[in-house]
């Protein structure tokens, strides 16, 4: 534990010196603008929706991959790798900084439109859930490439299945019908619907699906760590 | 101490071996150099040694323990120079130094301070490591090694990169390694660093080693027993070393003129190498 709370410290540190903390906290505010600026709408929860859908995955998603592309074009996996620390250690501190990036900036999102009017608890679980797969996710990725660009550009596809399908599903864009229930995100996204908007929803399959995708992205994550370090 | 045993290695089934039944043994206290062309093996080896590759075939024993049973407790007992910097640029030269530190439970005995006044850097502690030159990142990379006071060092090109007052400087603080009792591997293409570190060297092409010997006994062995003496006027002649003192031939050319130069002909660590594998380091 304690190691981890040590490298979670300097997980942090190095987010912020790479100007990654201020980036998601510009991003944020940005978002935060662009909904005072479109005032109250009949919509305002589904655009709300959508920007927490987005936000808190791209911060996941993109952020750590811009995290773990800096640390290898350092080179300091390979000093990571003869070092004592256990390398699931280390993805698990990543993971939990970059998701409380996300949560901050989500509840950022949230707090200032909704006010208190929202189940904060549920919320905050939904994004935690959201930020912490699309960190995991982000960082499988980034595994397979060597250059920033080639992840960016690998992960379109992969970021449409990921958040853009449940996000048009939500908004009735399209209709996924039964599919929607293997989508990664519907859990999360279904608890900060309901958090938002107090709708009716299946909180044994919300959990029950963070409880099981959580670790188990974890766990591929972690080998896939490994392998890169180990490479 | 370090023995390894018919050490092989492929990285895929069906591949050719990378290491092909390597054989050696580092006693406690010595430093071994590792010397070969690029894609002989050496980071293959070392990867091997420093307990990230696994899958090799033969026997390798670590203060008597085979690696294989040594736990993340190996890492604590060993510190890594790395060939090239590999540091976090943004933070500073303090805090990548204090963030790795924070992965040992052994903490060095060494302060701060004294580790980058060692290698000349106490002035840039608190810079930012995107601001360092490549010999300082050189330093860094050399203090982050030792700084948990490890047992076995391995070393991949430490004079690299360095100008020679800093390579010196390195190689003095080697040496004060070796004198703590600390086993030393260095890995190196430099043949005068070698041969002024290492008690034993080992010359490696092609996965497999060619040689193992203490340099001077190499330097003896592949050189000519002859003394060359040079004069002024240019003229140039060679004598068996064996009975010098009583040549006369030799006595009298030093008689003819000016001396400019008198040398044994011991051959270098390179030329052994050539000789023995009929290979240059400079690839």
């Amino acid at each position: 534990m304690r190691a981890f709370l040590s490298q979670l410290k300097w997980q942090f540190v190095i987010l912020a010196k790479n100007n990654i903390i201020t980036m998601s906290l510009v991003v944020t505010l940005l978002y935060v603008a662009l909904l005072f600026s479109l005032g109250n709408t009949p919509y305002s929860d589904q655009i709300l929706m959508s920007i927490i859908l987005n936000d808190p995955t791209v911060i996941g998603y993109f952020f750590i991959g811009l995290s773990l592309f800096t640390e290898r074009k350092q080179e300091v996996l390979q000093a990571l790798a003869v070092s004592p620390i256990k390398l699931s250690t280390v993805v698990a501190a990543k993971t939990v900084a970059i998701t409380s990036i996300g949560v901050i900036c989500s509840l950022g999102l949230a707090l200032p439109i909704k006010g208190f009017d929202l189940d904060l608890f549920h919320f905050t679980v939904g994004s935690m859930a959201l930020c912490s797969l699309s960190a995991l996710l982000g960082l499988y990725v980034q595994t397979y490439t060597s250059e920033f660009l080639k992840f960016t550009m690998v992960s379109v596809p992969i970021f449409l299945v990921f958040a853009n399908f449940p996000l048009l599903d939500y908004l009735g864009a399209m209709d996924l019908g039964a599919f929607k229930y293997l989508l990664p995100v519907k859990g999360s996204m279904d608890l900060i619907d309901h958090s938002l908007s107090g709708k009716q929803i299946n909180f044994w399959y919300a959990y029950g699906s963070i409880i099981v995708l959580v670790p188990s992205c974890y766990a591929i994550a972690r080998t896939r760590f490994h392998l890169l370090v180990q490479s | 101490m370090i023995q390894v045993e018919n050490l092989r290695f492929r990285y895929h089934k069906g591949a050719d071996d990378v290491l092909k039944g390597l054989s050696f043994t580092i006693p406690k206290g010595e430093i071994f150099g590792f010397l070969g062309p690029s894609g002989a093996g050496k980071s293959t080896a070392q990867k091997i040694l420093y307990k990230i590759l696994k899958g090799y075939t033969g026997a390798i024993k670590v203060n008597g323990k085979d690696l294989q049973a040594w736990g993340k407790e190996y890492h604590e007992m060993i510190g890594v120079g790395f060939e090239l910097p590999n540091h976090y640029q943004k933070l500073t030269g303090r805090e990548n130094l204090t963030f790795f530190m924070s992965f040992y439970a052994r903490k060095g005995h060494y302060h701060m301070e004294e580790l980058f006044e060692m290698v000349g850097l106490k002035h840039a502690m608190n810079d930012a490591v995107e601001t360092y030159s490549k010999g300082m990142k050189m330093r860094l990379n050399f203090i982050r090694a030792i700084q948990h006071d490890p047992q076995i060092l391995f070393f991949d090109e430490p004079t690299s990169g360095l100008d020679p007052i800093n390579a010196h400087t390195i190689k003095q603080l080697i040496l004060d390694l070796k004198k703590q009792g600390k086993t030393i591997f260095i890995t190196t293409h430099h043949m005068d660093t070698a041969d002024q570190l290492c008690d034993q060297v080992s010359f490696i092409v092609n996965g497999a080693l060619k040689v193992t010997d203490q340099p001077e006994r190499l330097k003896k062995a592949y050189g000519k027993p002859i003394v060359k003496v040079q004069l002024e006027e240019g003229a140039s002649e060679e004598f068996p070393l064996p009975g010098i003192g009583f040549d006369q031939g030799f006595v009298q050319c030093l008689q003819r003129g000016e001396v400019r130069s008198i040398q044994t002909q011991e051959a270098s660590l390179e030329e052994v190498f050539i000789a023995l594998t009929g290979e240059s380091l400079k690839q």
